[in-house]
């Protein structure tokens, strides 16, 4: 009672204010707070995210940014991983058969998923084996009427040789789909967990074909997923709501808002302040203070990421094997953990990071020698150093907090070798393009595995076919390797698989296209608010299941 | 009048014609065809293609996202009109009377600390004095908020585009509160934006308050007995007004150099930011229509406050 009347008290103007003219009291303002907004607050969730996504349709892109925006609130997989851990879970299938063979893949739909329903489009039927079919055959069909809807290609369905895998896709009644494979490929099921391969709807495709309006399927999404997008501004933020008919139950959540927030500072200051309620790879310098605000917490976990310095070895000087090996050894790795990652990482020798089971605990660790860089110079006719164009991206990433404090450091590293660096920094998106298009001499890249499985390391960032779909920033292409690949993918026992791994990984160091530099781990700072919140081990945020505590109302 | 303005309309004319010109010759630097893929092979017949594109508002798509670059800049326009209109209210509503106070005190202790924190003010790199601000109004004492336009919770449907009539004119519940919200978040950009226009406002309503107050028609003013304060305000202060508005026009431009950095800072989703996400993507065609639209503003309200300044001040009207 008396906590009523001190707040009539407070705020007696504020009722007045809001019969009359609201701008008469406008200096009054801060002494009252936000009495009756406490509400409003705690209905929605606000995530500080990096960057604009390139698109809502996840099989265009291969950047964490876009599947965090995109498959991971707007769609779902035939298949997904247990959270945390390497197995495998039913999700739009509801359950599925592999052959004796590892040649066919069954799989059983689950009745009534429901597409969401939006301004431009009304769903008339449920799930299914139609929606799976137009999925995939959008992404390997060239003659399919959805397959140039972009700008953007299937780089991770390319990358990934799905299109030589997939032989045929066939439904069998209205809820069983049939994939038969071209060879038995083990890490297939971890496959069908990744982003690009989620469902989207063939009738909305219909619809769309008919209105003539075939690129809305990329910017206007419709998708079984969690949430459903109500509004995107670029570089301001992007609105979802909770999905009614969610086959897995409505969300707690009803609303949810990415902040487009690229700076790291910013987005660090917006959590403190309660304008965020959650955000992802803060500074190390951050971490420092997060002691100080009781507010807000801090969870861990070792990334399955690895940040590199990739060379083209398509132009000179890096098409010399000695010239790569020169720049590995002249670069000092724990120099660059301590002072870019502020020790919150481990360095790297292989692209496969620690928390994989293919990693190699004996593979020789790199020396910093730039004694010894020298002479390899001296060999490859380097003598005299040369001119090095080191590409960076201003954006932060999961595995690099700090691009250009890297490529400093290594600007002085080389230096005392005799090559000089220049220094170009680029926009994300920008920076991809360029990569993929092979326009780079070096850059500072890195890559956040998306499933569990090894091969999602090596088909994507050193293989042959990568070197069409520009994921292997590297343009090296090596048979032999190419075939240790293959014949991994092949094999289903895991020790097996991974002596192939170890002897790959061995070749990779005498070859050194790239250089691997650190594996970061990674950090989430989020309010107390938040509850059910887990981060995926792959990298990345989802919202399924993630709710707020509601704050109590009270004076 | 009408003869200056239609001399300053012709002025104007002239001057988008060299805006045209210059923008043109930087087009043909981009890279090709990233704006227009010109089919003509004579330079001058490829300007007229070039300028009946521009006035028909065809400035080519973003190469990022594809979106028509004219729309994305007006929609991105009335987010930074709000903050410039707020900017230039927070500068002139402190600024000048606090020169007609300092004037008023000439060479006193009060004069020298107004004008040691107009130096300091003029002095201030913006970039620092946002930060200083945020960290110790939002981050520390938590009265305003770090960043945005409005809070998250939010959702305003655009209608006009400056979000505090579209707050009002929604149908949420909550309109009252959004609109506070939005408020809230102006002021600190407001703020930083207006610093520097503000400590030159107050310099120069000082100096000319000085000078006006020791002109021959104040005194007699005051000799004829009436009362300080109508002398001050009535008298002094429209002629004081002259040299202010000069120097507006030139704040004008001033404040749209400053909202580059404003907007990139408090994440505000004006032309600003628009422009300097485009240069750091290399959409070129962005930043070729955000460069056009951004003089194009420049210019225009300059001779509008040409053409006021002319309509306020009999000096200039009866020159010629």
């Amino acid at each position: 009672m008396i906590s009523l009347l001190k707040n009539f008290t407070k705020c007696w103007w504020r009722q007045k204010a809001r019969a009359s003219l609201p701008f008469l009291l406008l200096f009054f303002l801060p002494a009252c707070e936000y009495q009756d907004l406490k509400p409003i607050r705690d209905q929605v969730l606000v995530y500080c995210s990096e960057g604009n996504p390139e698109t809502f349709n996840p099989q265009l892109s291969t950047s964490g940014v876009t599947f965090d925006a995109s498959s991971r609130t707007l769609y779902n997989r035939l298949v997904e991983f247990k959270p945390n851990s390497n197995e495998i879970a039913p999700s739009l299938a509801e359950s599925w058969s592999i052959s004796p063979d590892g040649k066919e893949y069954t799989f059983h739909l689950r009745e009534n998923v429901s597409f969401h329903q939006t301004e431009h489009f009304r769903p008339t039927r449920y799930l299914n084996a139609d929606d799976v079919i137009f999925s995939f055959s959008k992404q390997s069909d060239n003659s399919h009427p959805f397959h140039n809807t972009s700008q953007l290609s299937y780089r991770y369905y390319e990358s990934m040789g799905l299109q030589n895998l997939i032989e045929s896709i066939e439904k069998s009644g209205q809820h069983t789909v049939i994939f038969k494979l071209s060879r038995p490929e083990s890490p297939f099921l971890a496959t069908l967990t990744m982003d690009f391969t989620s469902i989207l709807s063939a009738e909305y495709a219909d619809s769309l074909l008919i209105q003539n309006k075939r690129e809305n399927i990329d910017s206007l999404p419709v998708g079984t997923g969690p949430y459903q997008l109500t509004r995107y501004q670029p570089d301001a933020f992007i609105r979802y709501k909770a999905h009614a008919n969610y086959w897995n139950g409505e969300q707690q959540l009803k609303n949810l808002v990415f902040a487009i927030t690229p700076d790291p500072s910013l987005r660090f200051a917006r959590v403190i302040a309660g304008e965020c309620d959650l955000m992802t790879n803060p500074l190390p310098i951050h971490l420092m203070t997060t002691k100080k605000y009781p507010q807000i917490k801090v969870t861990t976990q070792p990334g399955l990421n690895t940040a590199f310095l990739s060379l083209n070895t398509q132009k000179p000087p890096f098409d010399n094997p000695q010239v790569r090996k020169a720049i590995e050894l002249a670069i000092n790795k724990p120099s660059i953990i301590k002072v870019v990652y502020q020790n919150n990482a481990s360095l790297a020798n292989s692209i496969i990071p620690p928390t994989s089971w293919a990693h190699v605990n004996s593979l020789s660790a790199s020396q910093f020698d730039p004694q010894k860089s020298r002479q390899l110079l001296e060999g490859a006719g380097y003598a005299s150093g040369f001119e090095l164009d080191l590409w960076i991206m201003s954006a932060q990433r999961a595995y690099n907090p700090n691009a250009i404090k890297m490529a400093e450091l290594i600007q002085q590293n080389l230096k005392a070798v005799g090559i000089s660096v220049n220094i170009h920094s680029f926009e994300y998106a920008t920076f991809l393009n360029k990569i993929r298009n092979g326009e780079h001499q070096a850059a500072l890249a890195g890559w956040i595995g998306d499933n569990g499985d090894p091969d999602n390391f090596f088909t994507p960032l050193i293989s042959c076919s990568a070197t069409k779909s520009g994921t292997n920033s590297t343009f090296w292409c090596d048979n032999e390797i190419d075939q240790h690949i293959q014949q991994a993918k092949l094999e289903k026992r895991q020790a097996t698989r991974y002596k192939i791994y170890e002897k790959l990984q061995q070749k990779l160091r005498q070859e050194s296209p790239l250089v691997p530099i650190a594996h970061a781990t990674r950090f989430v700072v989020l309010s107390h608010k938040v509850q059910n919140f887990k981060m995926l081990s792959t990298g990345g945020v989802s919202f399924e299941g993630v709710y707020l505590e509601q704050g109590s109302n009270d004076d | 009048m009408i003869k200056i303005i239609l001399n300053q309309f012709a002025n104007l004319l002239l001057s988008l014609f060299g805006l045209s010109l210059l923008s043109f010759l930087l087009s043909l630097l981009f890279p090709t065809d990233t704006i227009y893929s010109y089919q003509q092979t004579n330079l001058f017949e490829k300007y007229w293609f070039y300028l009946n594109q521009i006035i028909s508002l065809e400035w080519g798509t973003s190469l990022i996202h594809g979106r028509n670059v004219f729309n994305d800049f007006i929609l991105n326009l009335p987010a930074t009109i709000e903050l410039i209109f707020f900017a230039f209210a927070f500068a002139a509503i402190i600024g000048i009377p606090l020169g007609v106070w300092s004037a008023q005190h000439k060479f006193s202790y009060k004069d020298k600390t107004v004008l040691f924190g107009s130096l300091m003010g003029y002095s201030l790199p913006i970039y620092w004095w946002a930060s200083i601000l945020v960290l110790f109004f939002s981050v520390s004492l938590g009265l305003t908020p770090v960043a945005g336009r409005i809070g998250f919770e939010y959702e305003i449907q655009p209608v006009t585009g400056f979000i505090l009539i579209d707050s009002l004119i929604s149908d949420t519940p909550y309109k009252i509160d959004a609109f506070y919200n939005a408020l809230k978040h102006l002021f600190l950009p407001a703020v930083v934006l207006g610093t520097v226009p503000m400590a030159i406002f107050v310099r120069i309503t000082r100096s000319a308050m000085i000078d006006v107050l020791s002109s021959d028609f104040i005194r007699a003013a005051k000799s004829r007995g009436l009362a300080h304060h109508k002398v001050l305000w009535h008298h002094a202060l429209r002629n004081v007004m002259l040299p202010v508005l000069t120097a507006m026009s030139i704040q004008i431009s001033v404040l749209l150099t400053g909202i580059l950095i404003t907007e990139i800072i408090f994440s505000w989703p004006g032309i600003g930011k628009w422009l300097l996400e485009a240069v750091h993507r290399r959409d070129y065609a962005t930043i070729h229509g955000g460069i056009l639209a951004m003089s194009s503003l420049v210019i225009i309200t300059n001779m509008v406050i040409q053409v006021v300044s002319h309509y306020f001040n009999p000096e200039l009207r009866f020159k010629r």
